[in-house]
């Protein structure tokens, strides 16, 4: 039984469907639709669109967007969405603090980001020499092509080697590390456990290194979350929804030092 | 303020057991869409043996596997340990340098690999020290397990039986909890039963089964599947295209 769109007279027996035409065709009515719901910074319609379109890619740091340019990529001089982040989006009642005072507080800059993101717009292609050479890598990397046959590709020259400016799987795998600066981050060790009839053994990353990771992912920018909140709605009901609006995390804020103190007492 | 949320499975026939990690900082949309490679493998350890519970021998190595399980997560969360009361500033993507106290705050699991890393019993509860054969009643009037207590309280048991506190001790199987080393881990919060097993795998199939016999009684059994191949569709739910009896894997979603 298809179910029939309540602002026009189509009808849809796939659930897919039915959500695209509601998203596209109906834009204007601002249905919120469960792919496209964002708790903290529902501004704009256009801020979902824009955030739909941007999940259907990889958001992986490392796997350049289809034009080559991360889809996340932008340049320093556009103010940060976050920096922007409004703490009033939500409704909230006079007289309750809905986030938490002191937290997300902002102790200094990554060194090098401005010249790693200004060199990025700068240079798009950045490491690869053209525009095909990244074309064909992407390629290569969506269609999930293994290494044996990445390397007869370029073994048979079925390649135009002066477009392309690569030709094995070692250099490509260079450019790709190149790519992806945090990966230094995700290294793994290995142990050994011994349980009194065999050794065996085992692989594991450093914790931190993996927090590290990914904080540091620029696809994520616009959703991280750094502080505590509550969220109240009209009435004054607390609203429970994401983590960081329930009472774990506040009050483990509030338990610890406040980050300024700390990070006075570090300097000293 | 960084939090972590972990969950393990046991994979099928390949034996390793894959400890994955991931940030609380990101909403969980975000960080539960499979696109958003927001999961980390953290370590891939390998899984110990089954072992009956019968023979001697067997449950002196059911200590040892508890043990080096124990030290296994120690040595892979130290790290956390120097960092969770200093904090550690950490790059964030928006180019902004931050201090983060990165805290291990949820651990997702099924029940019976829970209960290894919590070291119980296989019917306690992980939350509360409630007795079995009153698991039914009000869960508000126990308080949370003290992991911490039944650490120091755990080498008395050997020594002297006499003057062990009997209703905190009786719910602890072999081998210890692995969290409450970790600083400012409540270990009893930790535990977040999967939503596959929890949700689906026991209530919905329970409330199902019955069902199923109740309408097999009255002969209505072919009505029900129409109507369950014949739910519209809607945005986030997928038509079943079988009958409910036919399903035979589920995802959790």
């Amino acid at each position: 039984m298809p179910s029939k769109c309540p602002f026009s007279c189509r009808k849809y027996s796939r659930s897919g469907a039915y959500e695209k035409h509601l998203r596209t065709a109906h834009a204007s009515l601002d249905i919120v639709l469960p792919s496209t719901v964002q708790y903290n910074n529902i501004q704009t319609g256009e801020l979902l669109k824009a955030d739909a379109t941007e999940r259907q890619d990889s958001d992986y740091e490392s796997d350049p967007g289809p034009a080559g340019l991360e889809p996340d990529a932008f340049c320093p001089d556009i103010a940060y969405q976050s920096d922007a982040e409004v703490f009033d989006t939500t409704s909230s009642c006079a007289g309750k603090p809905n986030h938490f005072e002191g937290a997300r507080e902002v102790i200094g800059d990554v060194a090098g980001f401005e010249d790693e993101h200004s060199n990025l717009c700068a240079d798009p292609w950045v490491p690869f020499n053209t525009t095909e050479g990244c074309k064909l890598a992407s390629w290569f990397i969506d269609g999930k092509v293994s290494k044996t046959r990445i390397n007869n590709y370029f073994s048979r020259s079925l390649d135009n080697a002066e477009s392309v400016w690569y030709s094995s799987m070692h250099t490509l795998e260079n450019h790709l590390r190149f790519l992806d600066p945090s990966s230094q981050y995700l290294q793994w060790f290995e142990g050994q456990v011994e349980d009194g009839q065999r050794t065996l053994p085992f692989f594991y990353r450093d914790v931190l290194g993996c927090v590290r990771y990914l904080l540091r992912q620029i696809a994520y920018q616009d959703d991280l979350v750094y502080v505590p909140r509550r969220e109240y709605d009209p009435s004054g009901q607390r609203i429970y929804a994401e983590m960081h609006t329930a009472d774990w995390w506040w009050d483990l804020q509030a338990a610890h030092l406040s980050p300024t103190l700390v990070w006075k007492t570090l300097a000293d | 303020m960084s939090d972590q949320t972990n969950l393990t499975n046991l994979s099928g026939d390949k034996q390793a057991w894959p400890v994955y990690i991931t940030i609380g900082n990101l909403p969980s949309a975000r960080r539960n869409s499979p696109g958003s490679m927001a999961v980390l493998l953290l370590a891939l350890l390998p899984v110990p043996p089954k072992l009956s519970k019968s023979s001697k021998a067997d449950r002196r190595q059911r200590n040892i596997n508890a043990d080096t399980l124990q030290d296994v997560f120690e040595l892979i969360f130290a790290p956390l340990q120097d960092v969770a009361h200093v904090g550690l500033p950490i790059d964030c993507a928006d180019g902004k340098v931050r201090l983060f106290f990165p805290i291990l705050s949820a651990w997702i699991a099924d029940h019976m690999e829970n209960l290894a890393l919590h070291g119980l019993k296989t019917n306690a509860c992980p939350k509360c020290p409630v007795p079995t054969n009153k698991l039914g009643n009000n869960a508000r009037s126990y308080w949370a397990q003290d992991y911490a207590r039944y650490e120091r309280s755990k080498p008395e048991n050997q020594t002297s039986d006499s003057e062990t506190d009997n209703n905190h001790v009786m719910n602890l199987g072999i081998g210890q909890n692995i969290f409450p080393g970790l600083d400012s881990v409540s270990a009893s919060d930790l535990y977040k039963p999967d939503i596959l097993h929890t949700i689906y795998l026991r209530l919905f199939k329970h409330m199902m089964d019955s069902i199923e016999a109740f309408l097999k009684k009255h002969g209505r059994l072919q009505a029900f599947d129409e109507v369950w191949k014949a739910l519209p569709p809607y945005p986030g739910f997928l038509v079943p295209k079988n009958a409910y009896r036919k399903v035979t894997q589920w995802q959790g979603k």
